[in-house]
């Protein structure tokens, strides 16, 4: 058997969670924002292939589901594929590891305006600060392109949806013991924002794009500007054996977008992680 | 003819030595609780006995160290010096062996099956074993220079026999163990035939971090 036999393993990634997000549609102020409650499922499933003595190449497929509690037209699927090299820059636990991943996926809202390819590519590199500290750094490239998009003011672009953005983000693992590891991490992303509210503030002056958008009643308009979104999280993650986590996050996103459209969301999320 | 009549009986009387020896032979029942006054499972048992010099084990001894379901069994091993360790990869995937321990530094990489030539340990000391490929592997290996030493089992108990009468000092080591080896050190006397006990209690610290459930950020490689 040579090192630079290709040699596959089974890749499989489980995932179901519970998010409480108290402003889905991005309202800018407190009167226009929408909470809810989402339960979604995900799955991974592909194979991982050695290709020497420190890099892995993954392929996996995947899927997922959301439900939302109240605003069914945010519930939605998505299919598509993920890529991911993985190389490990040295010997040991302690030394860094680079990986490189692209995904795309259709995601899927029943003939909406929402209905689009989601594209992302990260670049990262993590490494072990000490033997419970684990640090990682990663960019990351989104873009999302809507299906069809109807233009709803003159000259004014009407792929309220569509999305481009780049971000820089740091997470830090401390594990505690074997069992528990607290998180914690910064993400800074430049780039699109959707929101959705009734007409009525500068949104015509601050927008790239307006699209009527009907998940959270009649007379709604989701509408995009530029924006920098500042993602502050802390978690918990609990194993349960080897191959499983239960895992608690609290996130605070800060969107700083044109004149006054600025987002603040809180998000909990309760998750469970499965992987072989 | 006379030649094979003497060699019989020269085997004879080494074997009724060996027996009357083993009659004799002394024995240690070890158990190792925490501070807590918990059993310890895998701490490892050394018995030097004085004025005796380190030995060495015969080329031909040779321990395993097992790589099943992506973790290493067992998770300690105690061995004497010179005996030889087979790394045998029972997992469907590959493995990427190595230690950086000043005791034996080494690496197999990536292999499958039986492929990997054993290694020899022909120095004292622990030497903590990994897997560059998957991070959480994790094990060790006690190298002692002496042919008298155990591992407590899940109860924390080991008997260490044919241990032969005379004067002994005694350590125990354990991966989480808080403090210095030495700090464990006992001196005791066993007589032919003796069946003697004798209880350690140690503190342990926090064990290695070998954490192998998925992160919600973490990449499944």
């Amino acid at each position: 058997m040579h090192a630079n036999t290709l040699q596959a393993e089974p890749l499989l990634r489980l995932g179901a969670d519970v998010v409480y997000n108290d402003n889905v549609n991005n309202g800018a102020v407190a009167d226009q924002k929408k909470s809810d409650t989402s339960a979604s499922i995900q799955l991974n499933l592909g194979q991982i292939f050695a290709l020497d003595d420190d890099a892995a190449l993954s392929l996996a497929g995947t899927l997922a589901a959301q439900k939302f509690n109240h605003y069914e037209g945010l519930d939605n699927t998505s299919a598509g594929v993920l890529a991911n090299y993985s190389r490990k820059l040295g010997l040991g636990r302690d030394a860094p590891r680079l990986s490189m991943s692209a995904s795309a996926a259709h995601a899927d809202y029943r003939n909406s305006v929402r209905d689009g390819w989601a594209y992302q590519s990260n670049i990262g590199i993590s490494k072990y600060l000490s033997e419970r500290w684990q640090a990682r750094l990663t960019y990351i490239v989104y873009k999302f392109d809507s299906d069809s998009s109807t233009a709803e003011v003159p000259n004014l672009s009407g792929a309220a949806f569509d999305q481009i953005a780049h971000s820089v983000a740091v997470d830090t693992t401390y594990f505690y013991d074997s069992s528990t590891a607290l998180l914690a991490g910064y993400s800074r992303r430049s780039g699109d924002v959707t929101a959705t509210t009734r007409p009525g503030r500068d949104i015509y002056r601050v927008s790239s794009a307006i699209e009527e958008d009907d998940v959270f009643g009649e007379d709604f308009y989701a509408y995009k500007l530029r924006a920098i979104t500042h993602d502050v999280y802390v978690g918990l993650s609990e194993s349960v054996g080897d191959h499983s986590s239960v895992n608690l996050r609290y996130l605070r996103r800060l969107s700083y977008g044109r004149e006054d459209f600025d987002y603040y969301n809180s998000i909990f999320t309760l998750s469970w992680l499965y992987a072989y | 003819m006379r030649a094979s009549k003497n060699f019989l009986q020269a085997s004879l009387i080494l074997l009724l030595l060996a027996s009357s020896g083993t009659a004799l032979a002394a024995e240690l029942r070890v158990s190792v609780v925490d501070q807590n006054g918990k059993p310890v499972e895998d701490a490892v048992a050394v018995l030097e006995p004085a004025g005796v010099p380190a030995s060495t084990a015969s080329g031909s001894a040779i321990a395993t160290m097992d790589q099943v379901d992506k973790q290493f069994a067992p998770f300690v091993l105690a061995i004497q010096a010179g005996t030889q360790v087979a790394f045998p990869n029972h997992d469907n995937t590959r493995h990427h062996v190595y230690s950086f321990s000043p005791a034996k530094q080494f690496q197999l990489p990536l292999y499958a099956g039986d492929s990997a030539p054993p290694i020899v340990f022909d120095k004292p000391g622990v030497v903590a074993i990994g897997c560059n490929i998957h991070d959480w592997m994790l094990s060790y290996i006690y190298v002692t220079d002496t042919p008298f030493f155990g591992k407590t089992d899940r109860d924390g108990a080991v008997a260490i026999a044919q241990l032969p009468a005379g004067s002994y000092t005694a350590r125990i080591w354990h991966p989480a163990l808080r403090g210095p080896e030495a700090d464990t050190q006992r001196t005791f006397t066993l007589v032919a035939d003796e069946h003697k006990a004798l209880q350690w209690q140690i503190t342990l610290g926090s064990p290695s971090v070998q954490r192998r459930a998925p992160l919600p950020h973490s990449q499944t490689y």
